[in-house]
């Protein structure tokens, strides 16, 4: 890797660290997705990055699943360091509804909260050891140990990108401390951003809006994707992980209402993680592909009618992107500030305030396909214009030399 | 300003245009009040008005307002099965009761829905109070002034733009010249709101009426009105004393009271 970077000034940011819980195939998660990424994009770019990990995959169970140890993934530096369970369950669980109900908690109690949920500490001990080597160290997302303590390291020289959704979680007093603590930050969006000021009021000074990007495909077969899956009906599409805090409950229970209102002649259909726990009466018109690897993904979208996007937790939204790079048409939850934004910048998606108005957004996307392809178009122009690699990773770029001169000073 | 008649939200270009003329007036500052026999309809207050019944609810509004805008509309106030005695008492009584108002103004569908023509000694008392009548068509204005008392200055044609209703089309056919604007996402957006709260106004009825069920109910702005309750024993006695009392007032040599 060293052999393939480009020449160095004095500014220039070298050695890079990223740190996040989760890392590898089969991990399902925005934030983790970009992250990795990123720390690929900026390897390909000649900077000389390592990915510090956990072994887990899953975010609800924590446990370690893959090996510890280091490894390389394509021109990254992979090291898992291995999770360490909370002491006590019922304590956990216990501060989590506090802070699910808005509960104030003190320090210690905030402290022993982002302790119920995970520990790394031979992560923690590995970077502090190497801290000083690192030109700039990367964490994400905002609410979890490997963030939180790590942010206390070598705060001169660290970014976070949060990833914040405005939740219980987001208020935490823990939060605002991490993220006026380090040096920078990175947001994925502009309401991102206001969300970020307002929870921190002293936020990071180096903070940027440097967007996320995806690869753009250089081909789509969504013809291939419907026989791979037997996918006879048209379909609108729901991605990611079928979760109550992602809206899947939630869209479940008004696409059922869509169907009594409208004669829709949509099915369905849903892959990520997570059970799809789909109720009797809508097994019919819900189909559940489960787990798609990274190659299914992009003729899924272009295999689509229209994405449907129920959560309001989004810091970025990277379906609604893929979808919109893939000319599928976009119908996402009016009560989430970033997709609302994408929609409204791009001019190329649809909200929707309630059942009433999802209903009416399918029915729309069923009885004017030409309409609802040329919304699409704008988002697909919308992506390419803000959200390629390209436009993003020199975003990073800019921020990582700002960071990394203000410490060298 | 008492406006008598139908006014959106029940489809028509007679109900939009007797609406935009209520909001006009409402616009340059008249107190308007609409009295509607179509509970759908965004009026102030409904009232059964077929027949006498309009009579008697004019009347007891008189005091109340300087000008009346009245729609002759099909079954306001004569329905085409009343009888011949039916519609010369409510055509007699409506013209008794217009007295009460310092400017009248009567407004008719077209063609226009007055069983038997607008001819009669009856009728000729009511158009003959109007200070204002407004038809649609020339051919509205001639039966018009066919009846004796109707003089030709009084009376005024409003031809109706084509297909203009006033309301919103909410159909997904109207994106089609869309497509290709740069307010398509706007128009669309706009579109899938309106039609959810018509939806949500559907379901809102449905259950009013009783329905539970899920799934799409009649829609309560197409079809015939509900038929209302009409005014009580208590009103038509009031009305009648006042009507008494205005008499004997007058007959005594007394100036009626200034009206607000």
């Amino acid at each position: 890797m060293r052999g393939r970077r480009r020449a160095i000034t004095y500014d220039a940011v070298v050695h890079l660290a990223f740190v996040a819980p989760r890392y590898g195939p089969g991990v399902v998660g925005g934030s983790e997705a970009v992250m990795a990424e990123a720390a690929r994009g900026l390897a390909r770019r000649g900077h000389d990055v390592e990915m510090l990990t956990t072994c887990a995959k899953s975010h609800f169970s924590w446990a370690n699943e893959f090996e510890a140890g280091v490894s390389t993934d394509r021109d990254v530096t992979l090291r898992r360091f291995a999770t360490v369970p909370a002491r006590s369950r019922v304590t956990a669980a216990r501060l989590e509804q506090r802070v699910q109900r808005s509960d104030p908690l003190t320090a210690t109690e905030e402290l022993a909260w982002v302790n119920g949920r995970f520990r790394v500490p031979d992560l923690y001990l590995h970077l502090a050891g190497r801290a000083q080597e690192f030109d700039a160290i990367v964490l994400s997302p905002y609410l979890f140990w490997s963030t939180v303590y790590g942010a206390q390291i070598a705060p001169e020289r660290t970014i976070v990108m949060p990833c914040l959704h405005d939740e219980p979680y987001a208020w935490l007093g823990i939060v605002r401390a991490t993220l006026s603590r380090v040096a920078g930050a990175w947001f994925l969006s502009e309401p991102e951003h206001q969300l970020g000021h307002r929870v921190a009021p002293a936020l990071a000074p180096l903070h940027a809006v440097v967007g996320a990007a995806v690869e753009v495909p250089s081909a789509y077969d969504p013809a291939g994707f419907r026989r791979r899956h037997g996918l006879e009906r048209p379909f609108v599409l729901y991605a990611g992980r079928r979760e109550q805090g992602k809206g899947w409950r939630s869209l479940l229970a008004g696409f059922a209402a869509a169907l009594a209102s409208h004669e829709l002649p949509f099915d369905l259909v849903t892959f990520g993680v997570g059970s799809a726990d789909v109720p009797a009466e809508l097994e019919s018109s819900v189909v559940d592909l489960g787990y798609l690897d990274a190659d299914e993904l992009p003729d899924a979208f272009a295999a689509a009618d229209a994405l449907v996007q129920p959560s309001v937790n989004e810091s970025f939204s990277r379906t609604v992107i893929e979808a919109w790079l893939a000319g599928t048409p976009v119908v996402a939850n009016a009560a989430s500030p970033v997709v609302a934004w994408h929609c409204e910048r791009s001019g190329g998606g649809l909200t929707y305030a309630d059942e009433r108005e999802l209903g009416e957004c399918l029915a729309f996307v069923a009885a004017a396909p030409k309409a609802a392809a040329a919304l699409a178009e704008r988002g697909r122009s919308y992506v390419l214009e803000h959200y390629t690699w390209d436009v993003v990773l020199d975003a990073m770029e800019r921020s990582l030399t700002s960071v990394a001169g203000s410490w060298r000073r | 300003m008492l406006v008598v008649g139908t006014v959106p939200p029940p489809g028509g270009p007679a109900a939009a245009r007797l609406g935009a003329a209520a909001a006009a007036f409402a616009a340059r500052g008249d107190a308007v009040e609409v009295l509607s026999p179509d509970e759908r309809s965004a009026a102030h207050r409904h009232a059964r008005l077929d027949g006498v019944r309009l009579a008697v609810q004019v009347a007891r509004r008189a005091r109340r307002f300087d000008a009346l805008v009245l729609a002759i509309e099909p079954g306001l106030p004569l329905g085409p099965d009343d009888d011949r005695l039916t519609r010369a008492l409510s055509l007699a009584a409506l013209g008794l009761a217009c007295r009460g108002f310092r400017h009248v103004t009567v407004r008719f569908a077209s063609p226009i829905p007055v069983p038997g023509g607008v001819g009669g000694r009856a009728s000729e008392g009511l158009w003959g109070r109007a200070d204002e009548l407004v038809v649609e068509s020339d051919d509205d204005r001639d039966q018009l002034l066919a009846v004796p008392g109707c003089r030709p200055e009084r009376v005024r044609v409003e031809v109706p733009e084509r297909g203009g209703s006033g309301a919103a089309p909410s159909d997904w056919s109207s994106l089609a010249a869309a497509e290709g604007s740069a307010e398509l996402r706007e128009r669309v957006q706009a579109l899938v709101r309106v039609r959810a709260a018509q939806a949500a106004r559907l379901d809102a009825t449905g259950r009013a009426l009783g329905s539970g069920l899920p799934g799409p109910v009649h829609d309560p702005f197409a079809g015939a009105a509900p038929r209302l309750g009409g005014p009580g024993a208590r009103d038509v006695v009031r009305v009648v004393l006042a009507r008494l009392v205005r008499e004997v007032r007058a007959r005594v040599g007394s100036a009626g009271r200034p009206r607000s």
